[in-house]
C-alpha cells in the first residue's frame, strides 16, 4: 500500500485497511522488542500505541510522511520500546535497521502529555457505562446528538447533552483525584 | 444547568468549534484571560483525545485479534459450521429487525413526499424543465442551465416502497435562479409570514417510466447552487405549499466545509498575466499561448530563480513536473473534450513520442508511463524502443499526463517523480482531423524552462512566483490550499503590496479552519484590503472534508469544467489578440450602449433564459463552469420538494411606509406580489376587504421595489405592474390587462434590467475588453522595443521588465479586487 493511500483512508476514517496493511509488521516488531528483554505483552501494547501516535499523526492535515509508512512505525516503535527500556534500566540493541533514516525527533513526543493521556483513558474506564457509551459514540464514532439520544433512549438531545456534560465532569472529578493521588506518592514522608 | 456543568459546555462548544466566527473569538479571549477556564479546558481537551484513543485503541485490538488469529480460529465458522448457524439466528433476527426499523423510516419519509407533491403550485407559465437521463446503478453529474450542481449517488433511488431500484431513471429539474422565473413561477419567499431573501430555488425529481422514484435519505444528493455574492446567512429550506403558494420550513445549515480540487487545475498564477504573455507573442519558437509557457515565465521572474536553477542542474534535467496535458477525444460540436465516461475503442487513437538525451541521441528502454486521470489510477507503463520512441494506444477520455523514469517500473511513487522534465507539444488540430486518425505527440526541446537569462531584479512587491510554485506541490494536496476558495484569496492576494506576508500567514496555519487564517489576514491589512479579507472571513469556511460518497465524481466534475474553462480562455485571450484596439474599443462601446437600453438588455435577458421567440440575440456563456469557479452554495438533499436558498430579510416593515394597493378585478381571484428586485425577494400579499398592503423594509434601494397583479381568466393571464417608491405612494390602482406568456416574461425581465444576470455578464465581458485594451495600450512601447531589439538577450531584457512590472504592486495604489 502506498502512503498516499495510507493516509487519504485514514483521514476518510477508514481506519481498517490501513491498520491491517500496517499489522503485517508486527511480527517482525515483536521479535525487536523481545530481543530487547520486554514480554510479549509489553510488545503488544508499545505496537497499539505505536499505531495510535502513527494514526493520531497522519489524521492532521498538515502532517507530512517524510518516510516510507513502514519506516515510521518502525521508527515509533523503535522510540517507544527505548523508552520503555530506560525505564527498566537497560541499554537499547541496535538491530532496529528498518528503522534507519527516522529521527526520533520528528515524533515531538512530549512525555508528560503522553503520561496524561495514559491516565485519563484509564479514568475514562472508571466512568458510568452511559458514559462511557456516549463518550465512544460522540467523540470516536462522531455521531450526533441526535443520534446518541435516540440511540440510548434519553427523553430529548438536550438531556442527553446534559448527560454528556456530567459524564466530562465525573472525568474531570475523577483525574483531579487521581492527580491528587500522584501527587501525594511523590511527596517525601 | 448548574454552573459548572455550563462552564463545561461553553468549552466544548469551544473546542468543537459550535460558535460562529466572531463568537468563537470571544470565546477564545474569555478563555485565556481565565486561569480557571484555561485548566478546564486543556483538561477536557485532553479528555476528548483519551476518548478518541479508547475508541481507536478498541478498534485496533478487534483488526488485531482477527487478524492475527491462526488459521483454526479464523475459519472456526465453517469447521463449526452447524453450531455456527445456530448461534448467529437470533443475531440475524436482531439485524433484521434493525433493518426493517431503517426500511420503515425510508418508507414514511417517501410516504409523507408523496403526500406533499400531491400539492403543487401552479405557474404562471410552463415550469422550463430540464431532462437528464440516468442508470440507477451508476447515479450521475447534472449541471443546469443556470449552472446548477447536482450529483447523485450511485444505487440511492427507491421506488414508492422504499425498494432499490434499477435501470433507467429520468430526472427533471427545474432552476429559478433569477429572480424573473421566480415570479413566473409564483415561487414566493416567505416564512410563517416573515420575509425571506432569495439565493436561488430548485426542484428536483425522478422518474421511471412515468412514475416518481425517489432519492434514499441516507444516500442524499450533493447539491450546489452557484452564486455571485455569497452571503453566510443564506440557509436550506424545504418548501411546503399552503393555499396557492409556498411556505418555506426546515431550514438547514449551508455546509461550511471545503472541497478538494485537484491542485494542478487552480489557477494560481496572477490572473490576467496569461493575457500579457500572450499579447508579447510570438517569443523564440512560440507563437501560441501555452500553459507551460506562461508558467515557466512566471516562476522565472522570482529574484531566487538562479538557486531554483542551481537546484535544478543537480538533477540534470530531471523534476516531477514533466507531464504534459492535452485532452483527449474531443466533442465535434463543442470542440470540448468529451465527457463520456466510455472508454475509446483501442488502437483508434495514439500518442507516439520519442525520448532523447541532449545531444539529440534516443535513450533505448526507458520506463514511460501514462496517467489518465490522475485520480482515478488508469496507468499504462510502456519502455521506450530501440529507436527511443513510445506509443500509446489506448485510451479514456479526460486528462492525460505522460512520465518518464530511469528507474525500474517500479508501483512506488517516489520512483517516478523523477521523470523527464520535457516539453512534449500537441501538434495543432490538422484541419481535416476525425477521431479515427492518430494524435500524435512530438518531442521537441530538451531546455529544462523558457528562462529569461537575464538577471532578476531585487525587491518588488509580489509573491515570490517560487512560493507560487511550492504551493502547488502534492503535499499540499490535502490542505485548504487545494481548494477553489483558496484560489479565490490568492487571487486577492497578488493584488495586494503586502501579498507574501498574508500567504505567509496561510502557509504557517494549515491546520487552522480557513476562516482564522482570513481573520489573521485582514488584522495585517487595511483600507479595502481589509474588508475584502474580512468578507472571506465572515463566509466562515472551515477546513478540507471528504465529500464521502461524492467525493470522485466531485472531483471529476471539478477537473472537467476546468479544463474546458482553460480552453475557452484561451480561446478568449486570443481572439482578443487579433483584435485591433479600435476593434476592441468599438465592440465594447456596443456593449455599453446596450447596456443603456433597458428594453434590449429585458428582451436579452428572456431570450438567455429561453422565453424568447426569437433567439437572434442570445448571449451564450458557459454557466456549468459556474460552480466549478466561483462561490456557491453547499448542501445535502434527498427531499422532491422545492428547494430554496434564502436568509430573513431584516427589518421588513420596519419603515414608515404602507401602500395601498387595488386592482380592477375581484380581489378573491387576484394574486397580488410585493418585490424587492436587490435582495431577490417576492412575497404575496395578503387581501384586505377589498385592498392589498405593502409594507417595506427600512433600507435598500426603495426604487427596485414593484408591485405585480397577476389572475388566470379562462385560460388567459392578466397582468399589470407598478413600480414606484414607496415614500410617494400611499395608494395606488393595478389595471389588469391580458398578456401572452411572452410578453409576461418580457415586462418582468423589464421591472429592473440593470440588476438582470444578462447584464451583471454583459458588464463582465465589458470589463474584460476594456483590460484587453489597456494592455495592447501598454504593450506598444514594449512591442516596439522587441522588434527593435538587437540581439536575444536585449529581447528578454524588454519581456522580463514588461513582465515584472505585470506582477509588482509597489506602484499601484487600487487594489481592484471586486468586493
Amino acid at each position: 500500500m502506498e502512503n498516499t493511500q495510507i493516509i487519504e483512508l485514514i483521514r476518510e476514517g477508514q481506519r481498517e485497511k490501513p491498520i491491517r496493511f500496517l499489522y503485517k509488521e508486527f511480527p517482525k516488531i515483536k521479535q525487536l522488542v523481545l530481543k530487547e528483554g520486554l514480554t510479549k505483552e509489553l510488545a503488544e501494547e508499545i505496537f497499539q500505541n505505536s499505531l495510535i501516535i502513527f494514526i493520531e499523526k497522519v489524521e492532521n492535515p498538515s502532517f507530512v510522511l517524510s518516510a516510507k509508512a513502514t519506516t515510521y512505525l518502525y521508527g515509533i516503535n523503535r522510540f517507544l520500546t527505548k523508552n520503555e527500556v530506560k525505564n527498566q534500566k537497560k541499554s537499547i540493541q541496535e538491530e532496529w535497521t528498518d528503522a534507519t533514516g527516522f529521527d526520533d525527533s520528528e515524533l515531538c513526543y512530549d512525555f508528560e502529555k503522553e503520561e496524561k493521556l495514559n491516565r485519563l483513558e484509564h479514568i475514562l474506564t472508571q466512568v458510568s457505562e452511559k458514559c462511557r457509551q456516549i463518550f465512544q459514540l460522540f467523540y470516536f464514532e462522531k455521531q450526533s446528538m441526535d443520534e446518541i439520544a435516540q440511540k440510548l433512549k434519553y427523553s430529548s438531545t438536550n438531556s442527553a447533552k446534559t448527560q454528556k456534560y456530567k459524564c466530562i465532569e465525573k472525568a474531570i472529578l475523577l483525574s483531579e483525584t487521581s492527580e491528587d493521588r500522584l501527587d501525594k506518592t511523590l511527596q517525601p514522608n | 444547568m448548574r454552573p459548572s456543568l455550563n462552564n463545561i459546555e461553553f468549552i466544548e462548544n469551544y473546542i468543537l468549534r459550535k460558535f460562529d466566527p466572531s463568537e468563537h473569538e470571544i470565546a477564545r479571549r474569555r478563555i485565556e484571560s481565565s486561569p480557571a477556564l484555561t485548566e478546564l479546558f486543556e483538561t477536557q481537551k485532553d479528555i476528548i483525545q483519551a476518548a478518541k484513543r479508547k475508541g481507536l485503541r478498541s478498534e485496533i485490538q478487534s483488526i488485531m485479534n482477527i487478524g492475527g488469529q491462526s488459521f483454526f480460529y479464523r475459519h472456526r465458522f465453517w469447521l463449526f459450521g452447524g453450531l455456527f448457524v445456530l448461534s448467529v439466528l437470533p443475531f440475524l433476527a436482531f439485524y433484521n429487525s434493525e433493518n426493517s426499523v431503517i426500511k420503515q423510516e425510508k418508507y414514511d419519509l417517501i410516504q409523507e413526499q408523496l403526500a406533499k407533491n400531491n400539492q403543487d403550485i401552479v405557474p404562471w407559465i410552463p415550469f422550463d424543465i430540464q431532462f437528464f437521463d440516468l442508470i440507477a446503478e451508476k447515479g450521475g453529474t447534472m449541471v443546469g442551465k443556470d449552472g446548477t450542481l447536482i450529483l447523485l449517488a450511485e444505487n440511492s433511488l427507491l421506488d414508492a416502497s422504499g425498494n432499490l431500484i434499477s435501470g433507467k431513471v429520468q430526472a427533471e429539474l427545474i432552476e429559478a435562479l433569477d429572480w424573473e422565473d421566480m415570479i413566473a413561477y409564483n415561487l414566493t419567499t416567505s416564512s410563517g409570514g416573515k420575509a425571506l431573501s432569495s439565493g436561488g430555488m430548485i426542484r428536483i425529481r425522478y422518474k421511471q417510466n412515468g412514475k416518481e422514484v425517489f432519492v434514499d435519505p441516507g444516500k442524499p444528493m450533493h447539491i450546489e447552487i452557484p452564486t455571485d455574492d455569497y452571503n453566510p446567512e443564506m440557509k436550506v429550506w424545504e418548501g411546503e405549499v399552503q393555499g396557492d403558494l409556498l411556505d418555506w420550513k426546515n431550514p438547514q445549515k449551508i455546509e461550511r466545509y471545503l472541497s478538494k480540487v485537484d491542485l494542478e487545475y487552480l489557477d494560481f498564477i496572477p490572473t490576467g498575466f496569461d493575457s500579457e504573455v500572450s499579447a508579447l507573442l510570438p517569443y523564440r519558437n512560440h507563437r501560441q499561448l501555452s500553459n507551460q509557457l506562461v508558467d515557466s515565465l512566471y516562476y522565472s521572474i522570482s529574484s531566487n530563480r538562479d538557486m531554483y536553477a542551481d537546484s535544478k542542474e543537480n538533477t540534470k534535467s530531471f523534476s516531477n513536473d514533466c507531464y504534459f496535458n492535452i485532452p483527449i477525444r474531443e466533442d465535434k460540436r463543442t470542440g470540448h473534450p468529451s465527457n463520456q465516461t466510455k472508454p475509446l475503442l483501442k488502437g483508434k487513437n495514439s500518442i507516439t513520442g520519442q525520448i532523447v538525451d541532449p545531444t539529440g541521441k534516443p535513450i533505448v528502454g526507458i520506463n514511460i508511463k501514462l496517467r489518465m486521470d490522475r485520480y482515478l489510477e488508469n496507468e499504462e507503463i510502456i519502455k521506450t524502443d530501440e529507436n527511443g520512441m513510445f506509443t500509446f494506444h489506448k485510451f479514456y477520455p479526460g486528462e492525460v499526463a505522460i512520465y518518464a523514469s530511469l528507474h525500474s517500473a517500479d508501483d512506488d511513487e517516489l520512483f517516478w517523480k523523477y521523470c523527464l522534465e520535457t516539453s512534449f507539444v500537441c501538434p495543432k488540430k490538422p484541419q481535416n482531423y476525425t477521431l479515427d486518425k492518430p494524435l500524435v505527440a512530438e518531442y521537441t526541446s530538451m531546455l529544462n524552462f523558457e528562462q529569461l537569462s537575464v538577471s532578476p531584479k531585487l525587491g518588488g512587491c509580489f509573491i515570490d512566483p517560487l512560493s507560487i510554485k511550492t504551493i502547488k506541490g502534492n503535499r499540499f494536496q490535502n490542505t485548504f490550499i487545494a481548494t477553489k476558495e483558496f484560489e479565490t484569496r490568492l487571487q486577492a492576494m497578488h493584488l495586494s503590496k503586502k501579498g507574501s506576508t498574508i500567504l505567509q500567514i496561510y502557509m504557517n496555519n494549515l491546520s487552522e479552519p480557513l476562516w482564522k487564517c482570513d481573520q489573521m489576514a485582514s488584522e495585517q491589512l487595511s483600507g479595502t484590503e481589509q474588508e475584502v479579507f474580512e468578507a472571506f472571513a465572515k463566509q466562515g469556511l472551515t477546513s478540507v472534508k471528504n465529500d464521502g460518497i461524492h467525493q470522485k465524481a466531485l472531483m471529476a466534475h471539478f477537473r472537467e469544467q476546468r479544463i474546458i474553462y482553460r480552453t475557452e480562455n484561451r480561446k478568449r485571450i486570443q481572439e482578443g489578440n487579433t483584435k485591433s484596439s479600435q476593434e476592441l474599443r468599438s465592440l465594447r462601446q456596443s456593449l455599453e450602449t446596450v447596456l443603456d437600453k433597458p428594453a434590449k438588455l429585458a428582451a436579452m435577458q428572456a431570450a438567455s433564459n429561453g422565453r424568447s421567440k426569437s433567439k437572434t440575440n442570445r448571449v451564450r456563456s458557459n454557466k456549468s463552469l459556474r460552480v466549478a469557479r466561483g462561490p456557491s452554495y453547499k448542501f445535502s438533499w434527498f427531499s422532491s420538494s422545492w428547494v430554496n436558498i434564502d436568509c430573513y430579510l431584516r427589518q421588513l416593515g420596519s419603515s414608515p411606509w404602507i401602500t395601498s394597493i387595488t386592482t380592477n378585478q375581484n380581489p378573491k381571484k387576484v394574486s397580488v406580489f410585493q418585490c424587492i428586485r436587490q435582495s431577490k425577494t417576492v412575497l404575496g400579499l395578503n387581501a384586505l376587504s377589498d385592498s392589498y398592503e405593502a409594507k417595506f423594509p427600512k433600507n435598500g434601494n426603495q426604487e427596485e421595489t414593484f408591485s405585480l397583479a397577476m389572475m388566470m381568466k379562462d385560460n388567459q393571464l392578466l397582468f399589470d405592474s407598478r413600480s414606484y417608491h414607496p415614500s410617494d405612494v400611499r395608494a395606488l390602482e393595478l389595471k389588469l390587462e391580458p398578456i401572452s406568456q411572452e410578453e409576461f416574461y418580457l415586462k418582468l425581465c423589464s421591472l429592473a434590467p440593470s440588476e438582470s444576470s444578462i447584464a451583471k455578464r454583459l458588464e463582465a465581458k465589458q470589463s474584460d475588453l476594456q483590460a484587453q485594451e489597456n494592455i495592447k495600450q501598454k504593450h506598444a512601447p514594449y512591442l516596439k522595443e522587441l522588434k527593435t531589439a538587437r540581439n536575444r538577450i536585449s529581447k528578454e531584457v524588454v519581456l522580463y521588465n514588461r513582465l515584472f512590472d505585470v506582477i509588482n504592486r509597489c506602484s499601484k495604489d487600487s487594489f481592484d479586487y471586486p468586493l
